[in-house]
């Protein structure tokens, strides 16, 4: 399996006719899960697009698996797609449908065969694989997707939207089944959705788009380690507490009362208290805290988080 | 990724030849023709022209056979003969395209599945091929084939003398069939991609057929010309075939302007095929 980065943009930009949508983007992402995150409109399908060769960049280019996409044809092979709009043949059976796909991805027609039965099983769809496609309800056709996106055996899996449409249960199934392919270690994936918890709850590394540009770029894992910070509510002015903590070494963001403090090494809580018990002032509430995907989202695109109720007062 | 174990398995094994992908789609889009129980039956009703003209030049060599049903019937075997058998075979082959190619492309494009097609290691042109093929096979099994069957067996029996004065009408066969069958097959796929609905897709290609020829019968009638002959999809191609079978066509000082006018629909068609087949709508 390739070692090296995923996906590398350099200064790729796309256009539909006259209009924008990509602007210069720049990066190398080598995480096994890369979740691409943004508002409606941001840019992520047609990024998506561009990288499999769909639409030609305007501008820049980039990279999957090592490999230019001016040269896509010998590499795509090595790729699984799963668009987020409906994409089957109505009058084919699951099992057919999944078996053509394969043999275009050049497996051999009785490989192909013995992988559709697997996929569709792995799937879940065992016991519906001889029924068509047409016949399918919205959750078994995102699975039917899903099992031609995997029949050959890509490297690279790209996800668009894989929850779009689903209940609750099929979208756990889909979570399972995409955290299940990522453990296997065989394959490195691209999540595409504006679902926040269904990146947060599979993706190790996450590129928040915003109108057509990369405005966060997060290694998820060691956000989830380090960026834990301390929240304060104090009953009265807080600016002389504030500053106390800034000599001690402690980065503090201050507001309406409000501050979020991530403590300097040595600093622990009973220095928190000790320095608002010196300066009379009543604490309404303390909370340790770490940035959710939501905070960071909420910020990249430039919104305010919004408030959530406390875990833990003093 | 085996079925009882339920884990997910990458793929090591061997690979088919990238040129050779086309020819999956022709496969299960051949397949999916003769899934259809009356799409099969026309298919075989089609073979009827060709087999009542095989017996028609087994009759013409055997006086005997003739006499003994008290029939008294002369037909020349000759350029004429073949492009008749041509003219005939053509519009049972038109009326099986009508049916039979607008399953073709239609349903990928409503059902989405264009992304999935072109995001293997298969390019539009590859993927154009073996829907081109599908039809271009299919067309020319049901046309010239047959017709260069037909003409094997006048040689066995016409003897020397006729395959010496006459060995090139089994190269005008082959060349009159193949231009019918890739113009149909292309304005057959153009229509496939532009209506998504199936019958209205074969109704269009009927219409063109149909009101083509009666347009240009009406503009012959009324402006006292031939240029009519131009809009008649028929029409078009017996003039170009009286050229190619070496026979005197009725409005003769139209083959350039007919060949001219089967090209432009070869290349509007595939115009508008290149411009509908694509992974994605432009949205501008």
């Amino acid at each position: 399996m390739f070692d090296g980065p995923m996906i590398e943009l350099r200064g790729l930009s796309s256009r539909y006719g006259s209009r924008q949508v990509l602007r210069q983007l720049e990066g190398s992402f080598s995480g096994r899960v890369l979740g691409l995150l943004g508002p409606n409109g941001a840019g992520k399908s047609t990024l998506i697009r561009t990288l499999l060769g769909f639409l030609p960049p305007a501008e820049g280019t980039a990279r999957i698996l090592g490999s230019d996409i001016g040269a896509l044809a010998a590499l795509r092979h090595r790729i699984g797609y799963m668009p987020e709009n409906d994409a089957f043949v109505a009058n084919l059976s699951a099992v057919t449908f999944v078996r053509m796909m394969g043999e275009l991805s050049g497996l051999p027609a009785e490989a192909a065969l013995e992988r559709a039965h697997e996929a569709l099983f792995y799937v879940g769809l065992g016991e519906a694989r001889y029924r068509r496609l047409g016949g399918y309800s919205l959750g078994m056709k995102q699975l039917a997707k899903l099992a031609q996106a995997i029949v050959h055996g890509p490297e690279l899996l790209i996800l668009d939207e894989p929850t779009n449409s689903l209940d609750p249960p099929a979208r756990r199934r889909m979570l399972e089944l995409i955290r299940e392919i990522r453990d296997s270690g065989r394959v490195r994936i691209v999540l595409c959705s504006h679902l926040l918890r269904d990146v947060e709850e599979t993706c190790d590394e996450v590129v928040i788009l915003h109108q057509g540009r990369i405005v966060h770029h997060a290694d998820l894992v060691r956000e989830r380690q380090h960026l834990q910070f301390l929240e304060i509510e104090a009953a009265g002015p807080a600016e002389g507490l504030a500053e106390a903590l800034r000599g001690l070494g402690c980065a503090v963001e201050a507001g309406a009362g409000r501050l979020r403090v991530t403590l300097a090494a040595g600093v622990t809580v009973r220095d928190v208290y000790r320095l608002a018990d010196q300066r009379q002032l009543a604490l309404r509430r303390l909370q340790f805290r770490r940035d959710t995907l939501e905070d960071i989202f909420l910020q990249a695109v430039g919104a305010a988080p919004l408030p959530r109720p406390a875990a833990t007062t003093a | 990724m085996a079925v009882y174990k339920l884990t997910y398995q990458g793929y090591d094994g061997p690979r088919t030849p990238a040129g050779s992908r086309f020819l999956v789609l022709y496969r299960y889009a051949r397949r999916a023709i003769f899934h259809s129980k009356l799409l099969l039956g026309f298919f075989v009703v089609c073979f009827l022209v060709p087999l009542f003209n095989l017996l028609i030049v087994y009759a013409m060599h055997n006086p005997a056979f003739l006499n003994r049903l008290n029939i008294h019937l002369v037909i020349n075997i000759n350029r004429g003969f073949f492009n008749t058998y041509l003219k005939y075979q053509s519009f049972m082959a038109f009326l099986f395209t009508a049916f039979a190619a607008p399953g073709l492309i239609a349903p990928d494009l409503a059902n989405g599945a264009l992304s999935l097609y072109l995001s293997r290691p298969l390019r539009r042109v590859e993927y154009l091929a073996g829907k081109f093929a599908v039809l271009f096979v299919l067309l020319s099994e049901l046309t010239w084939i047959p017709g260069l069957v037909l003409f094997a067996v006048q040689c066995s029996v016409g003897g020397p003398e006729w395959r010496a004065a006459n060995y090139w009408i089994g190269f005008s066969l082959i060349e009159a069939g193949v231009v019918w069958v890739v113009v149909i097959s292309l304005l057959a796929l153009a229509l496939s991609a532009w209506v998504k609905w199936r019958i209205v897709a074969g109704a269009a290609l009927l219409g063109i057929y149909f009101f083509g020829a009666g347009f240009g019968q009406a503009i012959n009638l009324v402006l006292q010309t031939q240029n009519g002959y131009l809009l008649d999809l028929m029409q078009l191609h017996l003039i170009v075939w009286s050229g190619i079978f070496r026979l005197a066509p009725p409005p003769l000082s139209l083959e350039v302007e007919a060949w001219a006018v089967l090209a432009a629909i070869c290349a509007a068609s595939l115009w508008l095929i290149l411009k509908k087949v694509r992974p994605l709508e432009v949205v501008r």
